[in-house]
């Protein structure tokens, strides 16, 4: 079997599998060669090849956030500076969140790559930066109202002409940045991905040629959207609507609401957001490579796990974002949270609305929130300073065929968080506890995946932190008769004190999920706990010896055994002894009232 | 969905170097970078596809009126 310029399926594998191989060598440079944790740790980047015309060839999504954001930011980089404007060793930078950007930290590189003087195609990462500026240490302003407030907003600007630097522009950073040897550092290692992909895409012209490497390029991605359109059009056909809500931990609670209607007609699939309310005066207003991000990562959950990723796989699918709302934030709104909070709301309720068609391929909840913790200060052993970008890992949903995933970063992210190890080597904190929270994970025939819970001791009298959580109103909902999962935690017991306090009740800030610029001191100790994931089906339906087990590992007390699934076990020294009798009873009398409900 | 492309002409956008403002097509939210595409009836477009997107798919759901013209920032 042929495509239509004669590419044979063998030469489709090879060359992708060459493609995707130069975006994972890019990724590992940047892991190799980076300074912050947020990069060498966390690994919150993607690395893409690029036609001459922008189109997507290749990703390596080691961050999927990023995905949807770079086949625009790309595209749209070059259309706005025009590609007479580049010349062989450029590279432009930009993190301008309304330029198909994600959130500011998000900065873009992008080189051109030249094959007989002409332009083949591109090469570019997009990186989370640990530091950029702006009211509050790690790159996350939790109580900006605008854009400014955000840190430092580069529109498309050239960072290296000819491979010289641009003095002018890493002055610029340099000052801006709280932690410019991070900058410096984090940077170069971006510059050294580009370097190395721009080598390996040289070497894939000298096997293949640039015409006959364009040929199979288009071959590649008529056969991926050709794969994804035959995906969708098993999808039945018709309108399913959807909408859930992100809430501020203020007093009362402050939410806004997303709105979402999938149309699936035949081979192609709308997402059209019409009806989200406003953007607000705060942080989680999200951008178009957000929301769209948001749609494709949802969509690419529920189809085949081998379609080859290029632009083709994303061709049946349009998003419709109103500009000026909560799902495509314009200038001068901030939206550093969007990224981070409001794109895994967003992918869970494009599977909320799929689900209506689609019931076995879909899942309940995810904690859904990076639960962004963010301190700075001067660090007491070096004299340095220091930031960091900490996120945790939350429950996901159940699904048709297993329980959620417990500790598991959003869908989005697919961040490793930072060691207990490097956490502790590099900043002035200690690791009192780090474990799994029982019962955080929603009831169900599959049961939500658990959440943690980390306590952490100051060890310096400089430090100040910020956070930008989700979940802590409203519980990650289960599906089809299932409960939520647990909702989060932020709280702090004051040195010399017995008890945590939110942080409304120990600094009196306005929200407990969204705050900046607090100081603590050395004792101090910071609790996090994080969402749980929602459960998938009738709790009184799963099996009983799962809830055995899960009581077993301290998954699930006994109390929440007999309350939630209506299984009643007793402890007769190390054995559990499931009262039979009872929990028929139990089961039987759960089933009565749900159906009732 | 989408139906044959509708005739119409580019236009393109000529800021001078130092406006760095961002313009949104009404109709899907994307940027448009530097080419707009304009519609038989004036109604402006980042691309052909939308222009078609909004006559097959939005105008029988939500009438004529389009995101909110203030929602640019060119």
């Amino acid at each position: 079997m042929t495509e239509a310029n004669g590419t044979d399926q063998v030469t489709l594998n090879v060359v992708y599998n060459r493609l995707v191989g130069i975006c994972k060598e890019m990724g590992s440079t940047m892991m190799r060669a980076a300074y912050s944790p947020i990069f060498s740790e966390s690994l919150d980047f993607s690395c893409v090849v690029f036609d001459r015309d922008g189109v997507m060839l290749a990703q390596s999504e080691f961050s999927p956030a990023q995905v949807g954001a770079i086949r625009f930011v790309v595209k749209w980089l070059i259309a706005e500076i025009g590609d007479d404007a580049l010349k062989p060793g450029d590279v432009v930078v930009h993190n301008d969140p309304y330029r198909g950007g994600v959130h500011m930290p998000e900065h873009v590189v992008i080189k051109a790559v030249y094959h007989q003087d002409k332009i083949f195609g591109y090469v570019a990462n997009i990186a989370h930066m640990s530091e950029i500026g702006g009211l509050a240490p790690g790159g996350f302003a939790a109580t900006a109202t605008e854009v400014y407030q955000e840190g430092l907003r580069l529109p498309p600007v050239w960072l290296m002409r000819e491979g010289e630097y641009v003095q002018d522009i890493w002055r610029i950073i340099m000052t801006n940045h709280r932690a410019p040897r991070y900058s410096w550092g984090d940077l170069h290692a971006m510059l050294a991905s580009l370097n190395i992909a721009e080598r390996r895409v040289h070497e894939l012209l000298e096997t293949y040629g640039a015409d006959p490497l364009r040929g199979i390029c288009a071959d590649l991605m008529a056969h991926s959207e050709c794969w994804m359109r035959t995906e969708i059009a098993a999808i039945p056909d018709g309108e399913y609507y959807y909408e859930d809500s992100i809430s501020n931990a203020t007093d009362p609670p402050e939410a806004d609401w997303f709105r979402l209607r999938v149309v699936i007609d035949g081979d192609s699939l709308i997402a059209d957001f019409t009806g989200s309310d406003p953007q607000g005066p705060h942080v989680m207003n999200c951008t178009y490579g957000v929301a769209a991000s948001a749609v494709y990562n949802a969509v690419l959950q529920i189809v085949d796990d081998d379609i080859p990723h290029n632009d083709g796989v994303y061709r049946p699918i349009t998003v419709i974002a109103p500009p000026g709302t909560v799902v495509n934030v314009i200038e001068p709104g901030a939206s550093v949270g969007g990224n981070t909070e409001t794109h895994p709301r967003l992918w869970a309720i494009v599977l909320g609305a799929l689900a209506q068609a689609v019931p076995e391929r879909a899942s309940a909840s995810t904690g859904g929130s990076s639960s962004n913790f963010l301190f700075g200060g001067t660090h007491p052993h070096t004299d340095q300073y220091y930031v960091h970008y900490h996120l945790e890992g939350v429950g996901w949903g159940g699904r048709d065929d297993a329980d959620g995933n417990s500790n598991q970063v959003v869908p989005n992210g697919n961040c490793p968080n930072t060691p207990v190890e490097i956490f502790e080597t590099r900043y002035p904190f200690v690791q009192k506890a780090y474990r799994l929270r029982q019962d955080s994970g929603g009831s169900g025939r599959h049961r939500g995946g658990l959440s943690t819970e980390r306590i952490m001791e100051v060890r310096t009298d400089d430090i100040t932190v910020s956070a930008v959580f989700n979940g802590m109103v409203k519980r990650p909902r289960g599906i089809f008769g299932a409960g939520g999962g647990a909702t989060s935690e932020l709280t702090v017991k004051r040195a010399g004190t017995d008890e945590f306090l939110t942080f409304r009740d120990a600094f009196g800030t306005r929200s407990n999920s969204r705050f900046a610029n607090i100081k603590l001191t050395h004792g101090d100790q910071v609790r996090i706990r994080t969402p749980g994931g929602g459960g998938f089906g009738f709790p009184w339906e799963r099996e009983v010896d799962l809830v055995v087990r899960d009581v077993e590992e301290q998954f699930v007390s006994l109390a929440a055994a007999r309350s939630a699934y209506g299984v009643a076990i007793s402890e007769h020294g190390d054995d559990l002894i499931v009262d039979e009798a009872t929990t028929a009873e139990l089961r039987s009398a759960m089933a009565a009232a749900g159906k009732e409900a | 969905m989408v139906e044959d492309a509708p005739t119409g002409h580019w236009r393109q956008l000529n800021w001078p170097w130092w406006h760095t403002g961002v313009v949104n097509c009404r109709m899907c939210g994307q940027m448009i970078p530097r080419d707009v595409w304009v519609a038989e009836d004036g109604l402006e477009f980042c691309t052909p596809e939308c222009d078609s997107l909004y006559r097959s798919y939005w105008l029988p759901r939500y009438g004529g009126t389009l995101h909110d013209p203030d929602a640019t920032t060119g």
